[in-house]
């Protein structure tokens, strides 16, 4: 028995707050203006009237539909904000990047490089580390007495660079993630779910 | 300072404490959206757009500090009601900790401050 959909004025309102919120995925979208409609329906039942002056003290409580908009697309301050799949992704495709030499890798790269859960300086290295341990495949192979002649050494340098590098990377990265890097509020950059100091 | 700094100030202290206020509001019971939203349009000092809480119940939502379910009601049609998960108390002890030293810590500057402008008047 809803009667924003009769109004006039509340047509007008949702209308706007709907255009407002266009650039927001719509499955958000339209959980809040389903509850932006039923507090509008629960508000004038409170108010036992709907007439324009109810109506439109009402919208003026709940404030423009830019503002409602707006705070839908801000993401939050964040204390506590719960990371996780960036840096999840990141360290998956890092640990399972022999699978695809080379593309697993610069992909894992990229991901690692868009998180802003490691400091720079832990990314880069990360990165070395893993770049190193890749040099460790063709030495060992090398110094390995009787190897019957190792194969071109760029193909090592590829099935290290792709099998042992990415995993080196990431258990460093994670381990840095869950022992944490410590934020000037005194909290730790530390994965979803862990409470910090 | 002037009249839309002290607002815009405001505003970035509220941005930064009504989710936690909302947490708060569900620690002891589950709570509909018009609720929580006439409980905090009440408290003095928390003024704000009642339409705000929607997209930031959305967000604690999708951060899963809250769940929500569906409730019929006597009143009308059904009604969404949150809940905490287990990571909102987490999340709600933890700030409520931080926040208890940050107030205190505020507070303990702003009165000396105040105390040096009763020695000079």
């Amino acid at each position: 028995m809803s009667t924003s959909h009769a109004d006039p004025i509340i047509s007008a309102y949702l209308s706007r707050l709907e255009a407002a919120m266009a650039t927001s995925p719509p499955g958000r979208r339209n959980e809040i203006i389903s509850e932006i409609r039923a507090h509008i329906d629960e508000a004038l039942r409170e108010a036992g009237a709907s007439d324009e002056v109810t109506v439109r003290n009402v919208l003026q409580r709940l404030g423009p539909p830019e503002e409602i908009a707006s705070a839908a697309s801000t993401p939050g301050p964040g204390l506590l904000r719960s990371r996780g799949k960036l840096e999840l992704a990141a360290l998956v495709v890092l640990a399972l990047s022999g699978i695809l030499p080379i593309v697993g890798w610069a992909v894992g790269v990229v991901l690692v490089l868009a998180s802003d859960a490691w400091s720079a300086r832990e990314k880069v290295v990360g990165l070395m580390l893993g770049l190193v341990a890749t040099l460790s495949v063709p030495l060992i192979v090398i110094l390995t007495p009787g190897s019957g002649g190792p194969g071109p050494l760029e193909l090592l340098v590829l099935l290290g660079w792709g099998v042992v590098s990415g995993p080196v990377s990431a258990a460093y990265l994670a381990y840095r993630l869950r022992h944490g890097t410590p934020t000037p509020d005194g909290g730790t950059l530390a994965g979803a779910g862990t409470s910090s100091a | 300072m002037e009249q839309g700094d002290a607002r815009n100030t405001l505003t970035q202290l509220r941005r930064g404490a009504v989710e936690y206020c909302v947490l708060a509001l569900l620690r002891d019971e589950e709570r509909y959206g018009f609720e929580l939203v006439r409980t905090l349009s009440q408290t003095d000092g928390l003024v704000m757009s009642e339409g705000t809480i929607y997209p930031l119940l959305s967000r604690l939502r999708r951060e899963s500090l809250v769940d929500t379910y569906w409730r019929e009601s006597d009143a009308g049609p059904p009604r969404r009601y949150y809940r905490l998960t287990d990571a909102g108390r987490v999340a709600l002890a933890d700030f409520t900790a931080k926040w208890s030293r940050f107030r205190d810590a505020v507070d303990a500057l702003l009165v000396q401050e105040d105390d040096h402008e009763h020695l000079a008047r």
